[in-house]
C-alpha cells in the first residue's frame, strides 16, 4: 500500500487550497481538515475506479491523484490572490522554519506549534496500533486468515487509509508531499529488511526514522541543503545498511 | 512518530543555538535581500557584523531557508528584511519570531501606505513589494533601520545618524540624476518591459510606462494568455527590446521576443537582486560598483537607456 | 503557418499534438505492461538528472539535460530492479524508495546551487516552451511512432506473454531495457509541459480511457493517440482563455473528463451502457412475470380476456404499471387489447407457459435433487424461470422424468417440443 500514500501525499493539496480559502491563514484547523477530507476522497475514489469500473489498482491510482493534484494547482493559481500558499511549499517543506513558526504557550514554556501537533499524531498512532495492530498486521501478510478469524479488513483498512492520511497531512507542512512518502516508506522498509518478527519490524523503524532524523538533520547544517531532503537521503543511507545486512544474512526472504 | 523525531531533534539543536553569543562582542545583524543588506552595511559601516541571507541571482521569491539560515535569523540582534511577501517563504516566520520579540526592521513599513501600489494583476491584499525601485521611497527606509541600530549599539547612534544622512543625500542625487537620463529616451519609445512586474515603483518616478511578462511574484507561472497579450502589445506599440533580469529564468521572456521579433538586452536588470559586490564597471565616464544599491539603479538605467533610445 | 508555429498559442498546441501521440502510445504500453506507477516513479526520479543537466551544461541546452535526465532515469530502474529482486520488499514499497530518494537528491541538489529553469521542470511552464525543446519533442514523439509502427508485434507479445516472447526469439530483455528508454524520454519531454506530478496524467489517462473502447490493442493505440491529442489540445485552448492559467493541470483535467465520458458511454462496459442494460432486463422480467401470471388467472377463471382491475388486483401492481406491461406485450405481438381489457395471442400463451413450466420444473429439481421443502422453492424458481434457457429446460424435464405435476399439485404445462412431437 506504500504509493496509495503517494497518491494521497499529492491528492490532499486541493483540500489544503480549500481551507485555506475557508481559513485564511497557514495555521487554521481547516487546513488539515480540508486536506485529510481530500485524501479521503481521493482513497474513495481509488476503490471506486477498481470495483466498478474494474480499472486495475495502479492505474485507478494514477488517474485519481493527477487529477485531485490538478485541481488543487488550478486552484492555487486562479485564487493566488487570497492564497498566500506558493506551490513550493508543497514540494519543498518547511522543516527549516516551522520551529519558528506559529508557537503554544505550555505553562511559561514555548512550545512550537507543529511539535504540539506531531506528539498528538504520535499518541493517536500509538493508540491505533495498540487496538488495530494485530487486524492490519493479519491483514498485511494473509488476508485469508484475517477473513477467518472474523477480521473485517474492509473496516481495518480504512481506518489505516484514514490513519496514513491523516499522517500525510500533519506532515505536508514539515517535509512536503513528495518527500513525506520517504517518511512512511523508508522506515518499514528498514524494518522488514532487519527484523523477522512484527514487534521488531516496529522497534527498527523507530530507530530508522531517529536517525535518520538526526543523521539528516546535521546533513542539512553542514552541507547547507534543504533538510526533508537530507532526511531522506540520510534515511536512505540507513536503509542501504540495512539492505546489505540482509543480503549478508542470506538474501530474500531471509 | 517519524515528525516527532524530526522536530524533537530540531528543537533540542535550536535551544542549544541560542546558548552561542556571536562573535566579537559586535551585534549580529542579518539582512534577506542583497539591496537591505547594502542599506545596513552603508549605515552601519563596520560597527555590526553584517550577514546576507541572500546572494546575487538569488530571488527572494522563491528563497527558500537552509538550516544555518534557520540558525542565523535566530542568533541575530536586528533582523532587516523587506516586507510585504517579498520573502514569501519567509515571512510568517519573521512574523512569527518579531511577535515573540525579535528586533525586526520591515523596510516597507518605513514607506507610507498611500505611497505604496497595488499590484497590475488584479492581486487582493498585498502591495506590490518593488518599491528599492524608486530611490525616494528606499530613502524613506532608512530611519527606522538607523533607529533598531541605535537601539542595539547606543554608544554608536551619532554615526549611525550621520551615516544615514549621507546615503539618504546620495540617493536624492541618485534620483535626479536617474530622471535626466531617462529623460533621454523619447517619451512614445519609454516603454519596459520585463520578465516579472518588478519596476512599477521605478517606472513612476521616472515616467517609465511598465509592462511584465509575470505577475508581481515570479513564483507564479506566465500563462499561454500572458504571453500572447504580451506580444501583441509588444507589437501595438513598436518596441524594439525587451529586458531581462538577473535574478529570474528568462526563457519565457526569450520566447515572447522570438514570437514578437524583437530582441533582448544583453545585459539583465537587477530587480530582486544586485549585482555581485565589487563588480565595477565604467560606463558613459562614470565608474560604479554593480553590488551596490547606487550601483544596481545607475546600471537598470544605463541598460534602459541604451536598449531603447 | 510558420509565423503561427512561433506564437504562443501555436507552440503550445503543436507541443499538445505532439505530447498527445507520444504520450497516448507511449501509455498504452505502460498500462499493459502495469507500469503506471513507474511512471510516476521515473517523472520524479529523473529530478537529480535534470538539475545535473541544468548546472553542467552550457546554458541549459536541452539535449544535454535530456540525456543526464534518461541516464537518473536507468539508474534509478537499475535500483528499483536490484531492490526488488535481492529483497522481500513488495513492488509498491520498492517504487516507493526509489522515487523519494531521486526526488529528494534533486531537491538537495537544487536547494544547494539554486539552477535557474528547474521551475519549469517541477510545474512544467507551457508558455515558456522553445522552438528548441519543440524540435526535441517532434523528434522523440517521432521515435515513439516509428517504435511502436515496427516494433508493434515484438512489444504486443513481449507485453503481455513475456515467455512465449521468449520462445518466439525475441530478446525480451533488449525491448524493455528500450521501452523503458523510449518511456524516460516521453516523461521527460512531458515534464516540461505540464510538470513532475502530471506527466502520469499524459501517459495513463488517455491509454485507460482507450481500454474502454476496445479490446484490440490496435484500436486501443489509435483511441489514445486521439483521447490524448484532444486532452492536451482542450488543455491548452482553456488556458489561452485567462491571462495565470495553467496549462497543465487544464491538460489533466481535460483527459480526466474524456475518461469519465470513455467510461460512461464506452461500448466496452461502459457504465451507461451497463444501466441501460439492467434497465432493460429488469423491464423484460416485470413482462414476463405479468405474462405469467395473466396466463395462470385465465387458467383459473377458465376465460380467454382479462380485465387490467382484475389482474392489478391479484398482482398487487397500480394499473399504470400493469397497463405499460401490456404495452410492450402487444409490441411483442403476445397480447392484443380487447373492449374489456386484453388477451393473449397464441404465441402470447405460448410464451406464458413456457415461463410457468420452467417455474414448475424449478421447484420440483429442487425439491427432488436438492432436498428443499415445498414452501421454500417457489420463490428461488420466480427467479430461475426468466433465465432457463431451452436447453436447460429439456434437460431439467428429463433428468426429472418429464413430470407432469408439481410440488403444489398444479399442472405442469407441456414444453413447446412435446406438444410439437404429439
Amino acid at each position: 500500500m506504500a504509493l496509495a500514500g503517494d497518491a494521497i501525499t499529492h491528492s490532499v493539496l486541493p483540500g489544503i487550497v480549500a481551507g485555506f480559502l475557508l481559513g485564511g491563514s497557514l495555521d487554521s484547523p481547516w487546513l488539515l481538515l480540508g486536506a485529510a477530507l481530500a485524501g479521503l476522497a481521493c482513497v474513495l475514489l481509488i476503490e471506486f475506479l477498481h470495483h466498478t469500473l474494474a480499472l486495475r489498482e495502479d492505474a485507478a491510482t494514477g488517474i485519481a491523484f493527477t487529477t485531485f493534484f490538478a485541481v488543487g494547482v488550478l486552484g492555487l493559481r486562479l485564487f493566488a490572490s487570497k492564497i498566500d500558499l506558493d506551490p513550493d511549499c508543497v514540494i519543498f517543506g518547511s522543516l527549516e522554519t516551522v520551529v519558528h513558526g506559529a508557537r503554544l504557550s505550555f505553562r511559561s514554556m514555548q512550545v512550537p506549534a507543529a511539535f504540539v501537533s506531531g506528539a498528538g499524531a504520535v499518541v493517536v498512532g500509538v493508540l491505533a496500533v495498540m487496538v488495530f495492530g494485530r487486524r492490519w498486521t493479519i491483514g498485511a501478510f494473509d488476508p485469508l486468515h484475517a477473513r477467518c478469524l472474523g477480521f473485517e479488513d474492509g473496516r481495518a483498512r480504512a481506518v489505516l487509509l484514514g490513519w496514513t492520511a491523516m499522517m500525510v497531512t500533519s506532515a505536508f507542512q514539515s517535509v512536503g508531499a513528495i518527500l513525506a512518502v520517504a517518511l512512511l516508506v523508508q522506515p518499514g522498509a528498514c524494518g522488514l529488511l532487519v527484523a523477522r518478527r512484527v514487534p521488531g519490524v516496529l522497534i527498527v523503524a523507530g530507530l530508522h526514522s531517529v536517525l535518520s532524523a538526526l543523521c539528516g538533520f546535521y546533513l542539512a547544517w553542514f552541507a547547507a541543503i534543504n533538510a526533508a531532503s537530507a532526511m531522506v537521503l540520510a534515511g536512505f543511507a540507513w536503509l542501504c545498511i540495512a539492505w546489505g545486512y540482509s543480503l549478508l544474512r542470506g538474501g530474500r526472504g531471509a | 512518530m517519524r515528525w516527532m523525531a524530526t522536530v524533537l531533534v530540531f528543537l533540542g539543536f535550536s535551544a542549544c543555538d541560542q546558548s552561542r553569543s556571536s562573535s566579537g562582542g559586535k551585534p549580529l545583524v542579518v539582512a534577506t535581500t542583497t539591496m537591505a543588506a547594502d542599506l545596513v552595511s552603508r549605515i552601519a559601516g563596520d560597527r555590526v557584523e553584517l550577514r546576507g541571507l541572500m546572494g546575487p541571482e538569488v530571488d527572494p521569491h522563491n528563497y527558500i531557508p537552509t538550516l544555518p539560515d534557520s540558525s542565523l535569523l535566530e542568533r541575530a540582534d536586528v533582523i532587516v528584511y523587506s516586507g510585504l511577501h517579498l520573502e514569501g517563504r519567509l515571512q510568517g516566520t519573521l512574523e512569527a519570531m518579531a511577535g515573540r520579540g525579535k528586533r525586526c526592521v520591515v523596510l516597507a513599513d518605513g514607506v507610507g501606505e498611500e505611497r505604496l501600489l497595488s499590484p497590475q494583476q488584479g492581486f487582493e491584499g498585498t502591495p506590490d513589494p518593488h518599491f528599492w525601485g524608486d530611490p525616494l521611497l528606499w530613502r524613506d527606509t532608512i530611519p527606522s533601520v538607523v533607529m533598531a541600530l541605535s537601539e542595539v549599539l547606543p554608544g554608536s547612534a551619532a554615526e549611525f545618524e550621520t551615516g544615514g544622512r549621507e546615503l539618504a543625500d546620495e540617493l536624492l542625487e541618485l534620483h535626479a540624476w536617474a530622471k535626466s537620463r531617462l529623460q533621454e529616451i523619447p517619451a512614445e519609445r519609454r516603454v519596459l518591459v520585463t520578465s516579472h512586474d518588478a519596476f512599477f515603483y521605478f517606472g513612476r518616478a521616472f515616467g517609465v510606462e511598465v509592462r511584465g511578462l509575470q505577475g508581481v511574484s515570479s513564483a507564479a507561472e506566465a500563462g499561454l494568455k500572458d504571453r500572447s497579450d504580451l506580444v501583441a502589445f509588444i507589437r501595438l506599440r513598436g518596441i524594439r527590446s525587451l529586458f531581462g533580469e538577473s535574478s529570474v529564468n528568462d526563457k519565457g521572456i526569450l520566447a515572447v521576443a522570438k514570437e514578437a521579433g524583437v530582441s533582448v538586452s544583453p545585459e539583465p536588470l537587477f530587480s530582486d537582486a544586485m549585482g555581485r559586490p565589487g563588480d565595477r564597471v565604467e560606463v558613459a565616464g562614470e565608474s560604479y560598483d554593480r553590488g551596490t544599491y547606487v550601483g544596481m539603479i545607475k546600471h537598470n538605467v544605463n541598460t534602459i537607456v541604451g536598449g531603447l533610445k | 503557418m510558420i509565423e503561427w508555429l512561433h506564437t504562443a498559442a501555436g507552440t503550445a498546441m503543436t507541443a499538445a499534438f505532439l505530447l498527445g501521440i507520444s504520450g497516448g502510445l507511449t501509455g498504452v504500453f505502460v498500462v499493459s505492461r502495469r507500469m503506471a506507477l513507474t511512471g510516476d516513479m521515473l517523472s520524479h526520479a529523473v529530478l537529480p538528472g535534470v538539475v545535473g543537466g541544468i548546472l553542467w551544461g552550457p546554458g541549459r541546452h536541452p539535449l544535454v539535460v535530456l540525456g543526464c535526465a534518461v541516464v537518473a532515469g536507468l539508474v534509478a530502474a537499475g535500483l528499483l530492479m536490484a531492490l526488488m529482486r535481492s529483497t522481500r520488499l513488495k513492488s509498491d514499497a520498492a517504487l516507493g524508495i526509489v522515487l523519494s530518494v531521486f526526488f529528494a537528491l534533486g531537491l538537495a541538489m537544487i536547494s544547494k546551487w539554486k539552477p535557474g529553469g528547474v521551475q519549469a521542470y517541477l510545474f512544467g511552464q507551457a508558455a515558456a516552451i522553445s522552438s528548441g525543446d519543440l524540435i526535441l519533442l517532434a523528434c522523440s514523439s517521432g521515435v515513439v511512432v516509428l517504435g511502436v509502427i515496427f516494433g508493434f508485434r515484438v512489444l504486443l507479445v513481449s507485453s503481455f506473454d513475456p515467455q512465449h516472447a521468449r520462445l518466439l526469439g525475441i530478446p525480451v530483455g533488449w525491448v524493455d531495457r528500450c521501452f523503458f528508454i523510449a518511456l524516460s524520454v516521453s516523461v521527460v519531454v512531458a515534464m516540461q509541459a505540464v510538470g513532475v506530478v502530471l506527466v502520469s496524467a499524459l501517459l495513463v489517462t488517455p491509454a485507460i480511457a482507450a481500454a474502454r473502447m476496445s479490446r484490440r490493442l490496435v484500436s486501443q493505440a489509435w483511441w489514445a493517440c486521439g483521447f490524448g491529442v484532444a486532452g492536451a489540445l482542450v488543455g491548452v485552448w482553456l488556458s489561452l482563455l485567462r491571462p495565470g492559467l495553467p496549462t497543465g493541470p487544464l491538460m489533466a483535467l481535460s483527459l480526466a473528463v474524456l475518461f469519465v465520458a470513455a467510461a460512461l458511454f464506452g461500448p466496452r462496459d461502459g457504465l451507461l451502457q451497463r444501466g441501460l442494460g439492467r434497465m432493460r432486463q429488469r423491464r423484460r422480467i416485470d413482462t414476463e412475470n405479468l405474462l405469467k401470471s395473466a396466463w395462470v388467472l385465465m387458467e383459473e377463471r377458465a376465460c380467454s380476456e382479462l380485465a387490467i382491475d382484475i389482474l392489478a388486483e391479484r398482482v398487487g401492481v397500480s394499473r399504470k404499471g400493469i397497463r405499460r406491461c401490456v404495452a410492450s406485450l402487444v409490441r411483442e405481438c403476445d397480447a392484443e387489447l380487447v373492449e374489456s381489457g386484453f388477451s393473449l395471442t397464441p404465441s402470447g400463451r405460448r410464451r406464458a407457459s413456457e415461463i410457468v413450466r420452467r417455474h414448475r420444473l424449478w421447484e420440483l429439481y429442487l425439491m427432488r435433487r436438492a432436498d428443499y421443502a415445498a414452501d421454500h422453492v417457489h420463490d428461488d424458481a420466480e427467479r430461475a424461470e426468466h433465465w432457463i434457457s431451452g436447453e436447460m429446460e429439456q434437460g431439467l424435464a428429463k433428468m426429472l422424468n418429464h413430470p407432469d405435476v408439481d410440488p403444489h399439485g398444479s399442472i405442469i404445462p407441456r414444453g413447446v417440443e412435446r406438444e410439437e412431437g404429439r
